[in-house]
């Protein structure tokens, strides 16, 4: 919100040094954006549509600096009439407005005063006449939109608000430009058609120098049709980012005044009706009953109770003593105050965040209590570090031809509105995704990889979505190599078995991806690895002082290699390791360790268990 | 003939590792692969083997001999004073290590930060629906917010990729008893067209702690110690009033702005500040919608942005190289 600091001291004493200024601003909830010259521009608080006006800033200024607000002169309404004669509402429309209240005046269109002009031009809007400017001058003043309409051009002399028609057009105030509207949208008529949406007034009822009575008009809509309207027609005005807030109904009359007061100093404007006043439930003001003692208990400092009720007096708020409590009445504008959180942080604010001190959480510490589901990740990142490979993050949808030639397009979950639609299946695997960070890789020159990703993959059983954690992991260099790692995070885990999906990546879908290095992978579900994962793992034992005897097989292999180093093992429980060194043909080689602890062995302590080991029927199953 | 040739194989390594010097090594390879040396004896009688027991016992033969040679070599090498012929002004043998993504890296770091704190990590699900996503955390259908974050959709209008860590929040809400003290950081997703300063993937990190007479003036303390912790212990910080539909007050923290040193810049926008986390008191209807009585308990959390912190922490001004294959790790 731009605000023009010399037109801002109309309505308060600002302090000379416009720094002192926006840092209290800032510090009490409406920080500085940039400064521009003489206008200061401040950054929306979505809740405080008072502050769209420069009054609401000059308030806060007011209170912050122990000033005085002036509020600007206006000249009293007609009466209303209760017949309303001048709007009519739809029923269809009437969870569309909430308040919609106009009169008519004669008026003598012009130029506008220099010095209104200038101040237009400071906050960012051209002029265009004495009425249309003075309508702008009080929404900037006020934070209420309102329109006049060239009342002779209104078919019927009145206003009916009604959801428009599905397809039916409007010309906007803006020349040539012409929108197509929906039920959705509410309209605001003449008797023949559309003259005025909530956010944007109609060409062709616009105030000319030709007009010489106008219908004023300031009202309170649906925030949210408001809102939705302005994005599907794609417009956005001064008027639209004011509707779309919670602007109380109570606001409308003092706008009106005020236009009043200025139509007649410089249009020499002259009602020439009652006020049609469309407010048909009138909201009462809330009160809230208020421990001062919430001060304490939230912000964790001691404001007196003195304090507390001039702070509140300073924004507007009616403190009245009830009891230990107050009862408080927050001002129409200050729509955001619903409850006694609210009132604590009126207060805090204004006496200043900086004043509360710094004091650690007390108390029994609370158990520590880490998701395993988080804890495993963190310990798969430090056992794949350990073992030489980068973690890389992936992104969670990927390209639906990849997913396709990966066969991952089965019962994987599909985004209804992907920003590009070619990029729109979630993963259920990790390694479409690892094998194409690995080909960029490749692509520049890095022919030694080893990434791994820990994240979700995602996938649909009918109408149920699941997620699951896995740990994918790709290499360059051979099948063994990669089990290899498997087979030492198993061990590092202390599970015997991580059910790995260990893989080559399809040579022929590498072709296709025009991937030239062989890559191997493996993919892990760590949602099953955290049921199987032992609470304590034990990789120490200490070494027998005596020396082994380690000495070197040859054997054939029938069956599994997994079966072999069983059988062997059970031969002797001197045989304390089995390496394999080489295979040829069935014929393996391995190293077999015998270590006592105990004792030194010698070479007819192993004789007996070497003989069973080579004899050429030993592992024939 | 094999076992004998294993046996020696066998012999001949011990023998090798016991050798106390290089004139016992010496000695032991014209003993065992000199011209009498009995590795060379035992192939003279290979002449009588048929043809197939020669392919058979060649191999071993020929895997003895280069296990024996390998050994000697090894040893010799091993025994050989570093210095002899390195010069070792040139540079080592570069070794290879994993790291971790810059992410985790950081989300660690903080971690480790909040542990100390007494917080714990959580985790939770990444596609959510409509009232942990939005209504859960005080954004009623129809909050102006809504609008900010446009959402991933899977299943409109309900079923959505999580547009914030803080549906997490919502869960521990709902399913722990206070006290507790809780961060989280995670993967988030937003509609946005992918540019070097935005993506639809981005990561957040958030805390939580919730107990009786938990006030602003721990919330302070706990962000204050965060921050002399993390960016340094001379680094300043402000709390200003900020506007969140989750809590209430609200606050804004900031820090100094480092580029400049507080006179301002393009960074900062001239405020000497930048804006890192934003922050407050749990909005009492948080509490309300999972049955915690907002008289008895109160709780603060806050929420930063772990992918900018990431991204200024190692100095990557591109938000896409985080995930595309454009991250480079130095060793």
């Amino acid at each position: 919100m731009n605000v023009p600091l010399s037109w801002l001291s109309d309505y308060v004493k600002l302090p000379k040094d416009t720094k002192s200024l926006t840092d209290k601003l800032t510090a009490i909830g409406h920080m500085l954006d940039k400064t521009k010259g003489d206008v200061i521009d401040l950054e929306l608080r979505g809740n405080r549509p008072d502050l769209l006006g420069l009054i609401g800033v000059a308030r806060e200024v007011a209170t912050v600096f122990n000033q005085k607000l002036k509020l600007p002169e206006i000249k009293k309404l007609p009466k209303t009439d209760i017949k309303c004669p001048f709007v009519k509402v739809d029923k269809a429309a009437s969870n569309m407005v909430y308040r919609y209240t106009a009169f008519s005046l004669k008026v003598e269109v012009g130029p506008s005063p220099d010095w209104m002009i200038k101040r237009l031009a400071s906050w960012g809007v051209p002029t265009i006449n004495n009425v249309v400017d003075i309508t702008n001058y009080v929404m900037i003043e006020t934070g209420q939109p309102m329109h006049a309409f060239d009342l002779d051009k209104l078919k019927g002399k009145r206003l009916s608000l009604r959801p428009a028609k599905d397809g039916e057009p409007f010309s906007t105030i803006q020349q040539g430009q012409t929108v197509v509207l929906t039920s959705k949208d509410l309209a605001i008529c003449d008797d023949e058609k559309v003259q005025c949406l909530t956010l944007i007034g109609g060409l062709e009822s616009k105030v000319t120098n030709n007009t010489t009575e106008i219908a004023l008009e300031a009202a309170t809509y649906n925030q949210a049709n408001c809102r939705r309207s302005s994005r599907r027609l794609k417009i956005m005005t001064d008027g639209s980012v004011r509707h779309e807030k919670h602007q109380h109904p109570a606001q409308v009359i003092p706008a009106l005044e005020r236009a009043y007061y200025l139509l007649q100093k410089y249009a020499s404007a002259k009602s020439t009706s009652l006020l049609s006043d469309f407010y048909p439930k009138p909201l009462k003001p809330k009160s809230i009953l208020f421990k001062p003692s919430e001060v304490k208990r939230l912000g964790g400092i001691e404001v007196p109770i003195n304090t507390i009720i001039k702070i509140l007096n300073s924004l507007e708020f009616k403190v009245a003593k009830s009891g230990l409590n107050l009862k408080i009445t927050p001002p129409a504008f200050r729509t955001d105050i619903e409850e006694s959180a609210d009132i604590v942080e009126e207060i805090l604010r204004i006496y200043g965040y900086d004043q509360i001190p710094s004091i650690p959480l007390s108390g029994v510490s609370p158990q520590p209590m880490t998701y395993p589901t988080f804890k495993i990740q963190e310990t798969l990142r430090d056992h794949m570090t350990k073992l030489g490979f980068d973690e890389v993050i992936t992104l969670s949808m990927i390209n639906n031809k990849l997913a396709q030639q990966f066969g991952c397009d089965k019962d994987a979950i599909n985004l209804i509105n992907p920003p590009d639609p070619n990029i729109s299946t979630l993963r259920t695997s990790l390694i479409p995704g690892l094998s194409e960070y690995a080909k960029k890789m490749l692509n520049q020159n890095n022919l030694d990889i080893k990434l791994f990703e820990v994240g979700k993959v995602f996938n649909k059983h009918d109408t149920k979505y699941s997620e699951t954690i896995k740990l994918g992991f790709i290499a360059t260099g051979d099948i063994l190599y990669i089990k290899g790692v498997a087979d030492t995070l198993a061990k590092l885990l202390g599970i015997i078995n991580i059910n790995p999906l260990i893989s080559q990546l399809d040579p022929k879908l590498a072709f296709t991806l025009n991937i030239k290095t062989p890559l191997f992978f493996v993919e892990i579900n760590v949602d099953e690895l955290l049921n199987n994962l032992p609470a304590f793992v034990n990789h120490y034992a200490i070494q027998s002082i005596y020396p082994p005897i380690i000495e070197d097989i040859n054997i054939n292999l029938s069956g599994s290699y997994e079966e072999l180093v069983n059988k062997i093992k059970s031969v002797s429980p001197l045989i304390k390791n089995i390496e394999f060194i080489e295979k040829y043909g069935d014929k393996l080689t391995l190293r077999i360790t015998y270590h006592d602890k105990n004792k030194q062995l010698s070479n007819e302590d192993i004789a007996s268990f070497r003989e069973i080991l080579v004899d050429p029927d030993f592992h024939k199953s | 003939m094999k076992n004998k040739l294993i046996n020696i194989k066998n012999e001949a390594l011990a023998m090798i590792m016991g050798a106390s010097d290089t004139s016992e090594l010496e000695r032991l390879r014209i003993n065992y692969l000199g011209k009498n040396g009995s590795l060379t004896q035992i192939a003279k009688d290979f002449k009588d083997l048929s043809s197939e027991e020669k392919a058979d016992i060649g191999r071993i033969f020929s895997e003895a001999k280069s296990a024996i040679e390998n050994a000697l070599d090894e040893i010799k090498f091993n025994t050989r004073k570093v210095s002899e012929n390195i010069d070792q002004t040139l540079p080592g043998k570069p070794v290879r290590v994993g790291l971790m993504h810059p992410i985790s890296a950081v989300a660690r770091e903080m971690n480790d930060i909040f542990r100390y704190l007494g917080f714990s990590v959580a985790d939770g699900p990444e596609i959510e629906d409509d009232e942990f996503n939005y209504n859960r955390l005080n954004l009623p259908k129809d909050h102006p917010a809504r609008d900010l974050q446009d959402s991933l959709y899977i299943k409109e209008p309900d079923i959505l990729l999580r547009t914030h860590t803080s549906s997490l929040e919502a869960h521990i809400l709902a399913t722990h008893k206070p006290p507790f003290r809780f961060v989280f950081p995670g993967k988030s997703y937003r509609y946005e067209n992918v540019s070097a300063s935005n993506h639809m993937i981005f990561f957040q990190y958030e805390g939580i702690a919730v107990g009786e007479n938990i006030t602003m003036a721990n919330l302070k303390s706990t962000l204050e110690t965060f921050i002399h912790m993390f960016f340094g212990p001379e680094r300043k910080s402000r709390f200003r009033c900020k506007y969140y539909p989750q809590v209430e007050p609200g606050v804004g923290v900031d820090i100094d702005c480092q580029f400049c040193q507080q006179k301002g810049c393009s960074v900062c926008k001239n405020r000497g500040w930048v804006e890192m986390l934003g922050a407050g008191m749990i909005h009492p209807n948080m509490f309300r919608m999972v049955g915690i009585d907002p008289a008895k308990y109160s709780g603060f959390a806050w929420g930063m942005g772990l992918d900018r912190i990431t991204m200024s922490r190692y100095k990557l001004n591109d938000i896409r190289a985080l995930f595309n294959g454009n991250l480079e790790y130095k060793i």
